[in-house]
């Protein structure tokens, strides 16, 4: 049913289920079957299947003959090769062909009885006639084709159709299409005369379906109706061929002439010579294909003509095309590749590809607002200073009081008056020479105090051009006491570290500085004795007093977290003071002012020396640079303010504007 | 003093020098650099000299080649270590050096956290306490009410400053992400006395600058006139 291919041994269609041989009846050895010298009617009135499926499966069976090993295969046993009985029923049914229709008795058919046939109605008849007159056509066609194979013709020579079973074939059986070898209509039977066995009573009806007819064999074998060409057909025509018991129709003889005759087991083994179209009853005629009654030619005709040409089911014919599908195959369609958008997507869709757009163009710079140079103004505010200091130092004419000295810088004083003559001081010197000018005039009043006391100066530093700065501060500075080199005082040098050396001081003077800036071992040893300066010092608390003079807030820092908590001695805490930048005062001062102190005393910046100046009541350096250093304080918070005040009137004007400008 | 030739040379160039720095008014040029270059040369090599004369020499060369073993063996250490860290000039060996620098920065980072915990943080803590106390106060002998008032104005600057530090927010949902609002109020009162702060300063450096330029610009017309007197008979 389905066309596809399947093994020989299958007997069902592992895909469709639709039965592959016909199902082998219970019956007698066909041996027994008894032969009629009218030969098995190939069509009955209890026969149901169609001409349809007798061509299908015979040309199924002929490919698997072919297939087969030998034709004596064939001659097996009825019950085992169930082919051999069905070839022979296609023998028997072409040999009743040519020797006419009409030949069947009714005695054949297994049921044995034939119910009265019921007249057909007059359109049933036409039907047929004209069915008839297509199948003739078709029957043409067919013969035109390849033959069939040797042995179906054989066998179909071997079933002859009489003459007078095919006139007394049915009406439905007459148009049922038997093929070559099978032309009822050459033996004066048209398939309108191959009329469907009338049902006995108590039968199922014909359905013209492979199962059906597989499932109605075993039914027509126990009755009267067997189908031209079809399995159960041909059993059942088998079986009715067998007039008697013990006899063996002519067909089969014809076909297995070495076969002894068996009888085979029909229960009607009369055979209608004069067998007249059987009437169609109202119940079959219902159940009765269309294709059997539509006016146009049934589909089977075009199956049957057409021979299958690829495919497993090549060369076979009543194949369905297995190209049938693809017969019907298209173009495919062509889609159109445009967006089918609406209109606003399409806007949406502009818009946000000039958004995408805008973002990979350039934008334009916009002109920048030319800010004037700042050269001229700095020539200016430069040009005002050094006329206004050059002015105050040239003419002198402003001579400025001392400032009055602050309470820091009075401690100071007061604790240098209080040291003893020729007393040990430590003098660090921790700035740069950049910063010079100041340091020099700020620590001027306070070294030249201590110059006047006669103490005797220990001079270190922790930066590497402080002992160079120390020198010169004594020698030139302070040339006018007349201080000797490691008589009144001692330049111990440089000490790497910094806060490290400063704590390694601490600890260990000697050892942190054996020698000084000439190399001359300091510090008393088993041979030396220490210089002047350094006698009875063994460590930092021996000293008299600790000057330190910094110009950074950070030097300062380390040696008052270093140095000062290793100040405290048994006769009291060493007094240490700072001298300090004005730009270190801010950093230092708490020191100065916490409670308890850890400075005591401290000076910072020209105002603190020329205050500490004023105390000493000594010409000073301090002195020189105080009238100019006043006037260009004073021209500086001048231009401070008056710069200031310029600033925040044109912000003030320009923010006028912007909000006139808003408001129109 | 007499002037010196030397003197008068020095003299002579550190007034071309003292111009030099001041072209810079007119912009960067060529007399500034080279006047920068120079005090930078100098200054880098006296440094130089007297790190090998003031440390060198005296705390390694010396060491070494004393007669007393105790001092040699203790001079080892520092040789060893100053070899491995003149490997960091190469960068294949630069790893070699690993050991001298993690032994000053351990040196130099404890040195440095033991100073301002023992010799800044604590004691400062212990006066800004102490400027509130009554018995310290009277001790001074001042008026009292200006200690007062002093006292509680450093009170209240460290503590609004300290405010001002504090950038730790909690987070709360569907909330914007602030600080609480008296620790605003406290930060702007802190802000203030930030700047007041950083005036000071800007005023002890502008202060310790203007110091210089007095005495370069006395330096220059005591120069002047002295070329002058000794050019133009009195």
């Amino acid at each position: 049913m389905c066309g596809r291919e399947n093994p020989a041994e299958l007997e069902v269609c592992q895909f469709c289920q639709a039965r592959l041989k016909p199902l082998n009846l219970s019956l007698p050895a066909e041996d027994e079957a008894p032969q009629t010298a009218d030969g098995i009617q190939p069509q009955e009135e209890a026969s149901e299947p169609e001409p349809l499926i007798v061509d299908w499966l015979r040309d199924m069976r002929d490919e698997e003959e072919t297939s087969s090993s030998s034709p004596e295969d064939l001659e097996g046993n009825g019950e085992e090769q169930p082919l051999d009985w069905l070839d022979g029923i296609r023998l028997d049914e072409e040999s009743d062909s040519e020797s006419g229709p009409g030949t069947e008795n009714e005695d054949d058919f297994p049921g044995g009885e034939t119910e009265p046939v019921e007249e057909e109605p007059e359109w049933l008849e036409r039907i047929r006639s004209r069915k008839a007159e297509d199948w003739a056509e078709a029957e043409v066609v067919e013969e035109a084709s390849e033959p069939l194979p040797d042995l179906f013709e054989e066998g179909e020579e071997d079933v002859p159709v009489t003459g007078s079973s095919a006139e007394q074939l049915p009406d439905w059986l007459a148009d049922i299409h038997l093929g070559e070898g099978m032309d009822l209509q050459d033996e004066q039977e048209t398939p309108a005369d191959i009329a469907e066995p009338a049902p006995e009573p108590g039968q199922e009806p014909v359905i013209e379906s492979t199962e059906a007819h597989d499932e109605t064999v075993v039914d027509m074998a126990s009755s009267e109706a067997t189908g031209p060409g079809s399995a159960p057909s041909l059993e059942a025509k088998r079986d009715e061929e067998l007039p008697e018991e013990g006899g063996m129709p002519a067909w089969y003889d014809e076909f297995r002439p070495e076969e002894p005759a068996e009888d085979l087991e029909i229960e009607d083994a009369e055979t209608d010579a004069d067998l007249t179209p059987a009437q169609i009853p109202v119940w079959l005629e219902g159940v009765r294909p269309v294709e059997s009654v539509a006016p146009s030619p049934p589909l089977r005709d075009e199956t049957e003509r057409k021979v299958e040409s690829s495919g497993p089911l090549a060369g076979l014919r009543g194949v369905l095309p297995a190209e049938m599908e693809l017969s019907h195959l298209e173009k495919p369609l062509a889609y159109p590749a445009k967006i089918q958008a609406t209109e606003n997507q399409s806007k949406y869709a502009d818009l946000l590809r000039s958004f995408l757009e805008e973002e990979g163009r350039p934008r334009p710079l916009g002109g920048t607002s030319s800010h004037p140079s700042q050269a001229p103004l700095r020539w200016v505010i430069a040009a005002v200073l050094f006329l206004a200091i050059l002015w105050s130092l040239i003419s002198g004419s402003n001579p400025a009081p001392l400032p009055p000295f602050p309470q820091e810088s009075q401690a100071v004083h007061r604790l240098i008056s209080a040291i003893p003559a020729e007393a040990k001081v430590l003098l660090a010197f921790d700035y740069d020479p950049g910063l010079s000018p100041e340091m020099d005039a700020t620590a001027a009043a306070v070294v030249d105090h201590l110059m006047l006391r006669g103490a005797h100066l220990t001079l270190i530093s922790t930066l590497q051009a402080g002992p160079l700065v120390a020198e010169r501060f004594i020698t030139r500075i302070q040339d006018a006491h007349g201080y000797q080199k490691n008589e009144q005082y001692v330049n111990l040098g440089f000490i790497p570290g910094g806060a490290a050396g400063l704590l390694s001081l601490a600890e260990s003077p000697a050892r942190t500085v054996p020698f000084t800036l000439d190399s001359v071992r300091a510090w008393e040893s088993g041979t030396t004795q220490s210089l002047p300066p350094l006698q009875g010092i063994r460590t930092l608390e021996d000293f008299s007093m600790v000057v330190v003079i910094a110009d950074q807030g950070d030097l300062a820092r380390a040696w008052i977290e270093q140095v000062a908590p290793s100040l405290d001695g048994e006769d009291g805490q060493t007094p240490m003071v700072m001298v300090v930048s004005a730009q270190a005062e801010p950093l230092v001062r708490p020191y100065y002012q916490g409670n308890p102190p850890q400075i005591q005393g401290l000076v910072s910046g020209l105002r603190g020396g020329a205050g500490y100046a004023s105390l000493t009541g000594r010409e000073s350096l301090p002195n020189l640079y105080w009238p100019a250093f006043g006037t260009g304080l004073v021209v500086a918070t001048l231009l401070v303010v008056g710069g200031g005040a310029f600033n925040l009137s044109s912000g003030w004007l320009a923010n006028r504007k912007n909000r006139d400008g808003e408001e129109r | 003093m007499p002037l010196t030739l030397a003197d008068l040379v020095g003299a002579v160039l550190s007034f071309f020098l003292t111009l030099m720095v001041f072209s810079y008014i007119l912009g960067d040029n060529p007399f500034f650099r080279f006047a920068i270059y120079l005090f930078i040369g100098v200054a880098s090599g006296y440094a130089a000299v007297v790190t090998i004369y003031n440390v060198i020499l005296p705390n390694l060369v010396v060491p070494l080649f004393s007669p007393n073993r105790e001092q040699q063996l203790i001079a080892l250490i520092p040789l060893v270590l100053s070899l491995l860290f003149l490997t960091k000039i190469f960068p294949f060996t630069a790893r070699w050096g690993n050991p001298s620098m993690a032994y000053l920065v351990g040196v130099a980072a404890a040195v440095a956290i033991g100073g301002a915990a023992l010799g800044t943080l604590f004691p400062q803590i212990t006066a800004s306490t102490n400027l509130l106390n009554l018995g310290l106060l009277q001790q001074i002998d001042e008026n009292l009410t200006l200690q007062l008032i002093n006292g509680s104005l450093i009170l209240l600057g460290t503590l609004t400053t300290l405010a001002y530090f504090h950038f730790s927010v909690r987070t709360v949902a569907d909330e914007p992400t602030a600080r609480p609002a008296w620790i605003d109020w406290l930060a702007g009162i802190g802000r203030i006395f930030i700047a007041v702060t950083f005036g000071f300063v800007f005023a002890g450096v502008y202060a310790a600058a203007l110091t210089a330029l007095v005495e370069r610009l006395h330096f220059m017309v005591t120069l002047v006139s002295l070329f002058l007197t000794a050019l133009v008979p009195s």
